[in-house]
């Protein structure tokens, strides 16, 4: 049979993001997939040396849009590590509810795209609805809906405005009582099971062979490998939530939402949060001549799809002098599409970078 | 179906909006303009502004095709003038539209009030002053010492990282005067 070359993306509506993979079909079956990145490259770690530690705040959310604030923490912890200052408890918590309120922020988009790829659009519907509600209040916390610079160096910008925890709390219970609805909608639903299960096996093998972490890793593995849990950073070692694994990993098993985690998390924070300040400078001066001292650091955190880290290395000058960032969906994006997509049928291309988690402006930082 | 542009939702009370800048006290140190992180914000000379000594009579002109809303200009606002309002849609068919400078009026002078604002925790300056060692009282009383013992390295570095090097001060000196705001 005849080689036809089909593109998917970057003008698709199953293509998460500025990129496009070139598929080899012959009949249904992908023969060979290439993914062309560079459509969004601005060059993220280049210009983050040629700013100094402040002014990062502005380009670093910008390297995942579904999900900006892995990036601001990343940058903080690792800026906090390497100036060796202790933040205020309250900004810790602070943290905490806002990598959980971002964390549901893009589980509600993945579900979105996966309705779009099944063609069950009252999915994406509902949950941009939902979406849109956390925005408005990321919109009330932080002052934006996206990019929402809001963890800085130091803690967190400001404190959470007056009336926010009630807004947060009605939203969350006004979710929490629609689950069992979306379960049903989506996972009890025969067009999404059929579709789903056994479709797009993510084995241990090409686990440990690409380097894929978060969803993918624990439900292929059964391994319960959680930045959270394992290095805890902000204050997660004083809460509690269960890190949900599997055996075997389709597309459906890495579908199921583990919003509820993220909502008790979240009650749990902010019962706990103690009162006081909210930001630290991170060293004297005024924010143009902000020095971080010399050396280098990792830091990781648990996104939506993986461990997310930032290598920053600083000379003890102004300007970070390089940044490398572990894109969390970097392995499967990449790599993982040339060396596992093939075999799949094309109409599952898709739903297999929906529910592989790829993010390309992690590919093109 | 009403126009959104007749009548636009109004942002929260901490929204990034478009930016007032109060002319009287905005003494157009240019400090804005040098944390913009997208570059977007230029400092031009205003004839009907007059120029005292510690003032100049430059103010921001914002290009919004490039602000990214990240507020840093309102956080490290020498004087506080900068602010943001609530106000966060603005339509134009003229690309010179968004090239704004902002005055005590809001872009579509809506009147929904301030969003953004400069609070404690967000305060990008650091006004606290490094203090120079002074020899004890029973040290003085015994010698012709000199009292003030100076800046150490390391004081003289976090005295002078204070500084935002608006160059005022040193305008001003041209006039006879010292007027640094910040002490």
């Amino acid at each position: 049979m005849k080689e036809v070359k089909l593109f998917l993306g970057p003008q698709h509506p199953g293509m998460h993001g500025n990129a496009s993979v070139h598929l080899y079909v012959e009949g249904d079956t992908v023969k060979k997939a290439r993914m062309i990145p560079g459509m969004l490259h601005r060059g993220f770690e280049k210009s983050m040396e040629n700013r100094n530690w402040i002014n990062n705040i502005g380009l670093i959310p910008r390297v995942c849009v579904a999900e900006p604030d892995p990036n601001e923490m990343v940058f903080a912890m690792g800026v906090e590590t390497l100036a060796g200052i202790d933040i205020p408890e309250r900004a810790h918590y602070i943290r905490m509810v806002i990598m959980e309120m971002t964390r549901i922020l893009a589980h509600t988009l993945s579900l979105s795209g996966l309705g779009s790829a099944t063609g069950l659009y009252t999915i994406g519907q509902w949950m941009q609805a939902d979406r849109n509600t956390i925005m408005e209040i990321f919109e009330v916390i932080t002052g934006h809906r996206i990019y929402h610079m809001y963890i800085v160096p130091g803690g967190v910008r400001k404190d959470l405005p007056a009336g926010v925890y009630k807004r947060l709390l009605d939203f969350m219970k006004d979710f929490e009582s629609r689950l069992p609805e979306y379960e049903d909608l989506i996972f009890h639903n025969p067009t999404i099971r059929n579709r789903l299960i056994d479709t797009i096996v993510l084995t241990e093998d090409m686990v440990w062979d690409l380097g894929v972490t978060g969803i993918g890793m624990r439900s292929a593995t059964g391994r319960p490998y959680d930045v959270r849990k394992i290095t805890p950073y902000a204050r997660y070692d004083k809460v509690e939530f269960h890190v949900p694994i599997e055996s075997y990993s389709d597309a459906y098993t890495r579908s199921i939402f583990k919003i509820r985690e993220s909502i008790g998390i979240i009650r749990q924070a902010l019962d706990m949060m103690p009162e006081g300040k909210v930001r630290v400078p991170i060293s004297r001066g005024n924010a143009l001549k902000y020095m971080v001292p010399e050396g280098q650091t990792y830091s990781a955190i648990e996104s939506s799809r993986g461990e997310f880290g930032y290598y920053m290395v600083s000379d003890g000058k102004t300007n970070p002098y390089r940044i490398n960032v572990r894109g969390a969906s970097y392995p499967q994006g990449l790599l993982g599409v040339e060396k596992y997509m093939p075999g799949t049928r094309f109409e599952d291309a898709a739903l297999w970078l929906d529910t592989m988690g790829v993010c390309v402006p992690e590919i093109d930082r | 179906m009403e126009d959104i542009l007749d009548s636009p939702r109004v942002g929260p009370e901490n929204s990034r909006g478009y930016h007032v800048n109060d002319w009287e006290s905005c003494i157009g140190c240019g400090t804005c303009s040098e944390i913009c992180p997208a570059n977007a914000i230029t400092m031009v000379e205003r004839d009907d502004v007059e120029e005292k000594a510690g003032t100049r009579n430059e103010r921001p002109v914002i290009d919004y095709g490039r602000c990214c809303y990240c507020a840093l200009c309102v956080d490290i606002c020498t004087t506080g003038s900068l602010n943001m309002t609530r106000e966060y849609l603005c339509n134009s068919d003229d690309p010179e539209y968004f090239y704004r400078m902002p005055t005590a009026e809001s872009i579509n002078n809506e009147g929904t009030g301030l969003g953004y604002q400069k609070t404690e925790s967000s305060d990008l300056l650091d006004l606290e002053r490094a203090n120079m060692k002074h020899e004890a009282v029973e040290e003085r009383k015994a010698s012709f010492m000199e009292i003030v013992r100076g800046y150490s390295r390391d004081q003289a570095l976090v005295e002078a990282s204070r500084c935002v090097e608006c160059g005022l001060c040193s305008e001003a000196t041209q006039y006879g005067e010292t007027t640094c705001r910040k002490d």
